[in-house]
C-alpha cells in the first residue's frame, strides 16, 4: 500500500513538474504466435515515451496514453475549452514479430511494453522523446533525436544513437559476435560492462572528458580513411579513433561523440 | 426486372439527342442532351450515381418515376482517340423497379483502360427529379458540386474536388469530400447516426435549435463554431481486434466529443483543415 501510495505521488509530482497530462491509459494484451520464443519488437513513433521492460511471461502487453490537449469550441457565450486527447495507435503482431504505429496527428504518446525477456528492439522516437529499456536479452537498435536513451540490465547487444541527448547503456552480458555502437553529437555516453567482460573500446571524443571505472590498455591507431562515391562526387572522410582494450580484449564498441563526455563503468556497481 | 442500357456515344433508342459535334484540328468534341424516365414500384426507391466530371443535382418530383436529365460532353485530343473514347469510357444504367444506378467509368471496370485513352473526358451534368422519400448515393470526382434539396430519403454523398451542398435535409448516412466544403441543411432534428469527412473543406450543419447531437470529432487544424449549446462528451477508447490470416491488428482509437442540446445520434465529423459549424435554424 504504501509502496502505491509512493508512486502515485511521485507520478503526480512528475505531472506537475512537467506540466504533462497524460489521458487515461489503455492496456491491450497481446497472444504471441510463438509463445516461448524470441519477440522481435518495433516501434516507430516521432514523439513518444518508449519503455520496454523485459519480464518472464509468454506474452505481450501495452499500455498506451496520449498527451491530452485542448480544443477551442467557439460558443455564441464565448469560447469552451475542450480537452482532447484524440489518437490512434495500431499494435499488429504476426509470427512474434509486433509493430507498434499511430497516426500523425496523435499528440505525444506513452507506450509502456512490457515483452518477453528474449527479446530483439527496434525503437525510434524524435521529437521531445524517452526510449527507456530494460532487463532485455537480445539485440536492440535504439534511435532516438532529440531525447536520452537509457538501457540497463541488458544482455546482448546494442545500437544506440542520439543526436542531443545522454545514452546511458548497462550491460549484465554482451554477445560476443555482435558489434556495438553508442553515438551522439551533444551527449554524454555512459556504458556500464560486467567486471570481467572483455571488451574492444574505439572511442572517438572530439571535446568531451573520457572517464574509465577499468584499466584500459589503449593501443596503437592510426586515422581511417574511408572514400564513398555518390552522384555529388567522391566523399573522403578521416576518423581518427582511440582504440582501448578492456580484460584484454573482446567485443568491438564504438563510442562516439562530438562534445559530450563518455563515461565508462562497471555495470551492477 | 433489370433493364440494362448502354449508352454508347450514339443514337440509344428512346432518348431524345441533341447532338452537336464540333471537329477542330487536333480536338474533337461532342455534346449531346437527353431526357428518360424510369419507373419505380417501390415505397422508398434509391437512385445512385457514380460521375467522374460533373455535377449531380437532385430535386424531389412526381412519385413513382425516377426522371434523369443529362449533358454528355465527350472531348479527345485527336478522332482516333475520340473513337477510343467511344469504347471504353461512358455511362451505365442499371435500372430496375427499386432504383436506378448510374454508372460513369470504363467498361471494363479498370481504370488502366482509360489510360490508353490518354487526354479523352467525358463530362455528366446530372439533373434527377425522384420521389421525396428516394434514398441516394451519389458521387462525383472533378469539376462537379452535389447539389440536393427537398428528399427525406436518407443520403450518402461523396466528392472530391467540388462541394458537397444538401438542403432540406432528414437523415445522412455518410458524407465524404476532399477538397470541398460539406453544407447540410436539416429540415427537421436528425434522427440517425452520419458520418461526415472531411481534408480541406469545412463542415456546416444547420439544424432546428431543439435538435440534439452527441459529436465524435476528429479536427486538426480546425475549430467548431456553434449556435446551439454544448458540453464536453466523455467518449471512451474504442478497441478493434482484426485478424487477417495470421496477422493480428490491435487499432486503439481516442476521439473527442460534444453533446449539442440533449444529445440524440452520434455524427462523426472529421477534417484535417476545415472548421465545423453548427447553426441554428429558427
Amino acid at each position: 500500500m504504501k509502496t502505491i501510495l509512493i508512486k502515485i505521488s511521485l507520478a503526480l509530482l512528475l505531472t506537475l513538474a512537467t506540466g504533462i497530462a497524460f489521458a487515461q491509459p489503455q492496456v491491450i494484451d497481446i497472444p504471441l504466435s510463438r509463445p516461448g520464443e524470441t519477440v522481435n519488437l518495433e516501434i516507430s513513433v516521432i514523439s513518444a515515451h518508449i519503455e520496454v521492460i523485459g519480464e518472464d511471461r509468454q506474452d505481450a502487453s501495452f499500455e498506451i496514453s496520449v498527451q491530452e490537449g485542448t480544443r477551442k469550441i467557439i460558443t455564441p457565450s464565448g469560447t469552451q475549452s475542450l480537452k482532447t486527447g484524440a489518437y490512434s495507435v495500431e499494435v499488429e503482431e504476426q509470427d512474434n514479430h509486433i509493430e507498434v504505429d499511430t497516426d500523425w496527428r496523435a499528440n505525444k504518446v506513452k507506450i509502456v511494453a512490457r515483452v518477453p525477456r528474449n527479446a530483439n528492439l527496434e525503437l525510434s522516437t524524435v521529437n521531445d522523446g524517452v526510449i527507456i529499456v530494460s532487463n532485455i536479452n537480445g539485440k536492440m537498435v535504439l534511435e532516438n533525436v532529440n531525447g536520452p536513451i537509457t538501457a540497463t540490465n541488458i544482455n546482448g547487444s546494442v545500437i544506440a544513437e542520439s543526436v542531443n541527448d545522454n545514452i546511458n547503456v548497462s550491460f549484465s552480458g554482451i554477445n560476443k559476435d555482435q558489434a556495438m555502437s553508442l553515438s551522439s553529437v551533444n551527449g554524454d555516453l555512459t556504458l556500464g560492462i560486467p567486471e570481467g567482460t572483455g571488451a574492444e573500446l574505439h572511442i572517438d571524443s572530439a571535446e568531451g572528458e573520457i572517464v574509465s571505472d577499468f584499466e584500459v590498455d589503449v593501443q596503437p591507431s592510426k586515422p581511417v580513411m574511408s572514400r564513398e562515391s555518390n552522384r555529388h562526387g567522391v566523399e573522403v572522410s578521416v576518423e581518427s579513433v582511440i582504440i582501448a582494450n578492456v580484460n584484454g580484449g573482446g567485443t568491438l564498441i564504438k563510442l562516439k561523440t562530438l562534445n559530450g563526455n563518455i563515461n565508462i563503468t562497471k555495470s551492477g556497481k | 426486372m433489370k433493364t440494362l442500357i448502354k449508352i454508347i456515344g450514339v443514337n440509344a433508342t428512346g432518348l431524345s439527342l441533341l447532338l452537336a459535334s464540333t471537329v477542330f484540328a487536333a480536338q474533337v468534341e461532342e455534346s449531346k442532351t437527353w431526357t428518360e424516365s424510369f419507373p419505380v414500384t417501390t415505397s422508398k426507391p434509391t437512385l445512385e450515381i457514380s460521375n467522374i466530371w460533373g455535377d449531380v443535382r437532385v430535386r424531389p418530383g412526381k412519385s413513382g418515376v425516377i426522371v434523369v436529365s443529362v449533358k454528355e460532353h465527350r472531348r479527345a485530343p485527336d478522332q482516333k482517340r475520340f473513337d477510343r473514347s467511344l469504347e471504353t469510357l461512358g455511362l451505365d444504367i442499371e435500372a430496375s423497379d427499386n432504383g436506378v444506378v448510374f454508372q460513369v467509368g470504363n467498361r471494363d471496370g479498370h481504370w488502366h483502360g482509360r489510360d490508353r485513352c490518354r487526354g479523352c473526358r467525358v463530362d455528366y451534368q446530372f439533373d434527377v427529379e425522384v420521389p421525396v422519400d428516394t434514398q441516394l448515393d451519389v458521387s462525383t470526382v472533378n469539376d462537379g458540386r452535389i447539389d440536393i434539396a427537398g428528399v427525406s430519403g436518407s443520403v450518402s454523398a461523396g466528392n472530391v474536388n467540388g462541394p458537397i451542398a444538401i438542403a432540406g435535409l432528414h437523415n445522412c448516412d455518410e458524407l465524404n469530400s476532399v477538397n470541398g466544403e460539406v453544407s447540410l441543411g436539416f429540415a427537421t432534428a436528425p434522427g440517425q447516426n452520419c458520418d461526415i469527412e472531411t481534408i480541406n473543406g469545412d463542415i456546416t450543419l444547420s439544424m432546428p435549435e431543439t435538435s440534439g447531437l452527441d459529436v465524435t470529432m476528429d479536427l486538426f487544424n480546425g475549430r467548431m463554431l456553434t449556435q446551439l449549446p454544448v458540453d464536453p462528451l466523455a467518449i471512451p477508447p474504442r478497441v478493434e481486434h482484426i485478424v487477417s490470416g495470421d496477422r493480428h491488428q490491435y487499432r486503439i482509437e481516442q476521439h473527442a466529443g460534444v453533446r449539442i442540446g440533449a444529445g440524440g445520434p452520434t455524427f462523426t465529423i472529421s477534417s484535417m483543415n476545415g472548421d465545423i459549424r453548427i447553426q441554428k435554424i429558427n
